[in-house]
């Protein structure tokens, strides 16, 4: 168990800034999710907890100490690599025994412990194996086992699930969360998967280009997201996004006009101008055919069935929409040529892409 | 019923063949003295002069073998000579290779010394080892290092140490970090993960770099006849001493041959088993 805070950190590889101040409070015993596109720092930022990269300024304190100068192997954390990383030349049992034999442990004691952890990872047929003569979740597994064989305070993981199947994946999402659920220990994972940051995550840190978006629960981003970035990057499919000027402003309500050409009324309380330029968004499953009170035109022109729901994709004025109904029961068929939405499932960002609803 | 070699057109076979055709003459122009050494060495005297020269072997017999082995009173028992050219090869091989590995892996994974070193440790090369003859022996003699052991073994080492540098970058570089990174979060310092994690990776680029050193030391013949050759005489300083007072003996001398063969293809054949165990790695997907 331990808490991990980072103070102003920042990287830079020669003239590229990857990490341009980040300021975090890990809490002990969560599930930490750092989720962002390609490229936007959350790898070099665990390196960075790790130890595996100094950081050009900044500290990285575990357990209120700073750890800044102390070496990967010194920072009692256990980490699994996208790769894996097993040790090719050495059995599965042997790969499993290396954490303790660095500890110095005893014989006896690690061999005991070793037994235990393939005990729990249903992995003890494979134990005489090399690496090689493993399949991708079985390689996990022993990646997964390496790193709890030792009461580690802090689990990193870097995109572990990306290189399994579908199938696989889903399986091994459930098996990290029992892990966490059993061990109780602060994890740390990294992942481009924003369907991995929503099922394993407590608090999920957004980031993009060296930055924090916006950390939260995965409801917290998911329902109030802070920017239209967090908006569209959470929820599969993606949220609705439409370009609008703003005609009208009241106390608790204001005027849009679309891009489609009608003005549509939201009760929300925005913090804007007459004229401004603005995004709406809502999400898939928010649109229905009558039961919100917002109104907007849409051609549909390509209806997917995905067995238990029903996407309707199709245009307002010149933007894309997607309307998510549920297949039995759902009103997809009935969509004309408007759907409808309840203000308070709307998002409405400004042009600089941050939220302007006011509470 | 018709094999399956019958389905194949004769156009097609011969399209599979025509490698061969070039493959042939060479591998016959690569084998044939090695053939012709064995073949002289186990004839008899006569037969080895005879006119017209004959490839098949007739008579065979195994008194050069002999002569050789246990010498005579013109020529000591090349076992002498076979014994310090494997107390050189073998020292001067595992010297280099200690040295030369940490360097290739500190260059590959540290950027020691930057762009600089490893062009500067490859300039050593750059001359051959004849045009430094002068000033080698001058620095023997000064160093006592002479007609020794140890001089013959630390020019042998220095020498081979730029080619192991640069053999073993390529697997350096390609060996991935990752599985070293591992190694470091899993508890171990720089020196730990050196010897049990980067080192068994590399060992198939170990082996060829022994092979290569071990048998580029064996076959040296200028450096081991200018400063040595006296007290101290390698079996390839040694073959070409190899007569009486009026003649050459060249059964005698293929028979030495083909013995100061041996150790080289005993060791790739040894070091073999590591290139293999080391290529079928596959901890990383």
């Amino acid at each position: 168990m331990s808490n991990v805070v980072l103070k102003g950190i920042r990287k830079s590889f020669g003239n590229v800034e990857a990490l341009k101040g980040i300021d975090l409070d890990v809490p002990d015993g969560k599930f930490v999710v750092f989720v962002g596109p390609s490229g936007c720092g959350k790898t070099t930022l665990m390196r960075i907890v790790a130890g595996l990269e100094n950081q050009t300024a900044g500290d990285v304190i575990i357990d209120a100490k700073s750890v800044n100068e102390l070496s990967p192997s010194d920072r009692g954390v256990a980490m699994v690599f996208q790769s894996y990383a097993l040790y090719p030349h050495l059995s599965v049992r042997q790969n499993l025994r290396f954490p303790l034999r660095m500890g110095n442990v005893a014989r006896s004691e690690a061999d005991a412990r070793v037994d235990a952890v393939a005990e729990t990872l249903q992995i003890t047929a494979l134990m005489d194996r090399r690496p090689s003569q493993l399949s991708g979740g079985q390689k996990q597994r022993v990646a997964i086992g390496r790193t709890i064989v030792r009461d580690r305070k802090l689990f990193l993981f870097d995109e572990p699930l990306s290189n399994l199947d579908a199938d696989l994946r889903v399986e091994m999402r459930l098996e990290i969360q029992k892990l966490h659920r059993r061990l109780g220990s602060t994890m740390i994972y990294v992942t481009h998967d924003q369907v991995e940051a929503m099922t394993l995550a407590d608090i999920i840190v957004i980031m993009r280009d060296g930055r924090i978006e916006q950390i939260g629960s995965p409801e917290d981003l998911y329902d109030r997201p802070a920017t239209k970035f967090v908006a569209s990057f959470l929820g599969s499919p993606k949220i609705n996004l439409l370009s609008g000027e703003v005609a009208n402003l009241r106390e608790d309500s204001f005027d849009v006009n679309l891009a489609s050409g009608t003005t549509a009324r939201i009760n929300l309380r925005i913090l804007a101008k007459v004229g401004d330029s603005i995004t709406i968004a809502v999400r898939p499953e928010d649109l229905s055919a009558e039961d919100g009170d917002v109104s907007i035109p849409v051609i549909v022109d390509v209806v997917e069935n995905l067995g238990s729901t029903m996407l309707a994709h199709g245009t307002s004025g010149g933007e894309r929409l997607t309307v998510e109904t549920r297949r039995r029961g759902g009103s997809a068929k009935n969509l004309g040529n408007q759907v409808t939405a309840q203000s308070s499932m709307f998002k409405v960002f400004g042009s600089d892409g941050n939220n302007i609803v006011s509470h | 019923m018709d094999s399956i070699s019958t389905k194949y057109s004769i156009g097609y076979r011969i399209r599979q063949a025509w490698p061969w055709l070039i493959l042939a003459p060479v591998l016959l122009f690569c084998l044939f003295p090695v053939y012709w050494i064995a073949l002289t060495a186990f004839r008899p005297r006569d037969d080895i002069f005879q006119d017209p020269v004959s490839l098949v072997p007739g008579n065979l017999t195994l008194d050069n073998i002999i002569y050789v082995w246990f010498g005579s009173e013109n020529n000591a028992p090349v076992a002498n000579f076979l014994g310090t050219s494997l107390i050189i090869s073998i020292v001067a091989t595992i010297g280099a290779l200690l040295l030369g590995v940490s360097c290739a892996y500190a260059i590959g994974r540290f950027r020691i010394g930057g762009n600089f070193l490893p062009m500067w440790i490859l300039s050593f090369r750059y001359v051959p080892a004849i045009a430094l003859i002068v000033p080698l022996w001058m620095i023997g003699k000064q160093l006592k290092l002479l007609d020794t052991y140890q001089g013959l073994i630390l020019i042998y080492a220095l020498f081979s140490i730029p080619l192991i540098v640069w053999l073993l970058l390529g697997y350096v570089e390609a060996a991935p970090k990752e599985v070293e990174e591992a190694a470091y979060v899993d508890g171990a310092g720089h020196w730990r993960t050196y010897l049990y994690v980067a080192l068994p990776v590399l060992a198939p680029g170990i082996a060829i770099a022994a092979v290569f050193t071990f048998i580029g030391i064996w076959n040296e013949y200028v450096l081991a006849y200018q400063l040595a050759g006296n007290k101290i005489t390698t079996i390839t300083v040694y073959l070409p001493r190899l007569r009486t007072a009026i003649a050459l003996l060249f059964g005698e001398i293929s028979a030495a041959s083909l013995l100061a063969v041996i150790p080289g293809i005993f060791f790739a054949a040894i070091m073999q088993r590591f290139l293999v165990r080391g290529l079928a790695f596959g901890g990383l997907k």
